[in-house]
């Protein structure tokens, strides 16, 4: 694994937003980052597909360990919404996607930062715009990416389930957010399912039938939202709960058990030493020295200190916190040419490993402000 | 073999259609008699030789209740609580993570 400076492409700007990438400058800095890319070899891809896969069975025995222990409120879950985990657990309604945040150096073995199961972004970059930048600029090599035909794979195999029912997609009024709804939105509408789209705000609920209703006030029976459930919850829980039998939601709600950074802890717990893992612990540092304090949902690397030595050197503002923290041992210095990067490693569910993407920054934290960088092998 | 032979594929049918909206007011596709349609009708080449076009403004997050009894915007507070909306941009304080 190396980082090559080379040179963009001189209409890059052009070809990303050919393909849907309308945000690569926000306020003129570069998100998607051409001028340099990372190489790996095959034996490395081969790492990090296995791991994501270890991973993957991990965080499925980790879940059903909350289901049969009772460790909701480790994770803050509200006691409404338990039953309807449980259910969805046990029902396995639809689901699509998440991604694996992974810290890799090439040499030692992949650890899991986090793990955004509910909402993940950054797809579309990983999926479509790092491929059309492979077959401009290094036509004769591969790269682990198979996110798109995965992606319509899985929306085949849950289009019988959906049994016609028309599937609605929906975010926030965000550029990110409706660029990565409308690519996945796009993978369904190539495998058959009938969509439309709507943001949040246009949600309607009819009190009188207990429905929720979309724009032209037809019951909406099936939705993909890239809305957080922690955030559902919380604007109308109520309503939510009580209409969820009759709905169909995707990400379903068991994903509040692995978006939910208590996660980390419970598998450290489960498997200590694991070599995937890092250590992590729900009540505090227990003694490390070198770690990094995270809220439980915080999105985009907000409110996230790093200690260093026991001292705090770095640390990010947000809103998150007050749900809780969990304490991670911080992972392994993986700097190249002054860079840190962050590989996310995709599932599409019941497809496998599907590909990554890598995202770096500078300091230690990877927030906001961390670029996109594409890869080849 | 890992690579990505049917990204080709990929055609962009709602993408451009969405992105239109980024950011700016709730719209609708209605047919030639202003009744509402299949947001497909007006993305998908039926735009002006089909008589489909977008109708802009009203509905989003308005709490308003609509002659049928459905009150629109009763999902989003906690999202925009969260700072949706600022800055624009590739992390401009959406959902995602």
């Amino acid at each position: 694994m190396l980082r090559k400076s080379i040179n963009p492409r001189s209409n890059w700007q052009q070809r990303v937003e050919e393909q849907g990438l309308v945000f690569h400058s926000p306020d003129g800095v570069p998100y998607w980052d051409e001028s340099a890319c990372y190489r790996f070899s095959a034996k490395e891809i081969d790492t990090l597909e296995a791991a994501t896969a270890e991973l993957q069975r991990l965080c499925l025995e980790a879940a059903q360990h909350i289901i049969d222990e009772d460790r909701f409120d480790d994770l803050r879950i509200p006691a409404p919404a338990r039953e309807l985990i449980v259910n969805a657990w046990e029902a396995e309604p639809p689901s699509i996607y998440g991604r694996m945040d992974l810290s890799y150096d090439g040499v030692d073995p992949p650890k899991l930062l986090e793990y955004n199961a509910n909402t993940p972004t950054a797809l579309l970059e990983a999926s479509v715009i790092q491929w059309q930048w492979l077959r401009d600029r290094m036509p004769g090599s591969d790269q682990f990416n198979s996110i798109h035909e995965k992606l319509i794979a899985q929306w085949k195999e849950i289009k019988p389930g959906l049994r016609g029912r028309h599937l609605h997609f929906s975010c926030m009024e965000n550029a990110e957010d409706t660029v990565t709804t409308a690519y996945v939105r796009d993978t369904a509408e190539q495998a058959g399912i009938p969509t439309s789209f709507l943001h949040v705000g246009d949600i309607g609920w009819n009190a009188g039938k207990w429905e929720f209703r979309d724009l032209d006030d037809d019951p909406i029976r099936a939705i993909f939202a890239l809305y957080p459930w922690e955030w559902l919850l919380k604007d109308f829980g109520r309503e939510i709960v009580g209409s969820h039998d009759q709905m169909l939601w995707i990400e379903p709600i068991w994903k509040m058990l692995w978006s939910n950074k208590a996660l980390l802890a419970v598998l450290w717990e489960l498997f200590p030493g694991h070599p995937n893992l890092l250590e992590a612990y729900l009540d505090g540092p227990r003694g490390m020295k070198d770690y990094v304090r995270k809220p439980l949902l915080s999105r985009e690397g907000a409110n996230v200190s790093v200690f260093q030595s026991g001292v705090e050197t770095e640390s990010t503002t947000g809103s998150y916190g007050r749900e809780g923290f969990v304490w991670q041992a911080l992972a392994p210095e993986a700097v190249f040419e002054g860079r840190r990067p962050v590989t996310g490693s995709w599932i599409v569910t019941d497809q496998g490993p599907a590909g990554i993407g890598i995202r770096e920054s500078a300091g230690l934290v990877t927030g906001n402000l961390g670029t996109f960088v594409p890869h080849y092998f | 073999m890992k690579r990505s032979r049917v990204v080709d594929a990929f055609v962009v049918v709602s993408l451009a259609a969405t992105l239109e909206a980024c950011g700016s007011q709730p719209r609708r596709c209605l047919d030639q008699l202003g009744n509402p349609a299949d947001e497909r009708n007006c993305t998908s080449g039926g735009g002006k030789t089909g008589g489909y076009y977008y109708h802009w403004g009203g509905g989003a997050s308005s709490h308003s209740s609509t002659e049928s009894g459905t009150t629109r915007g009763v999902i989003g507070s906690e999202g925009a609580a969260h700072g949706a909306g600022e800055a624009g941009g590739a992390h401009g304080g959406g959902a995602g993570e």
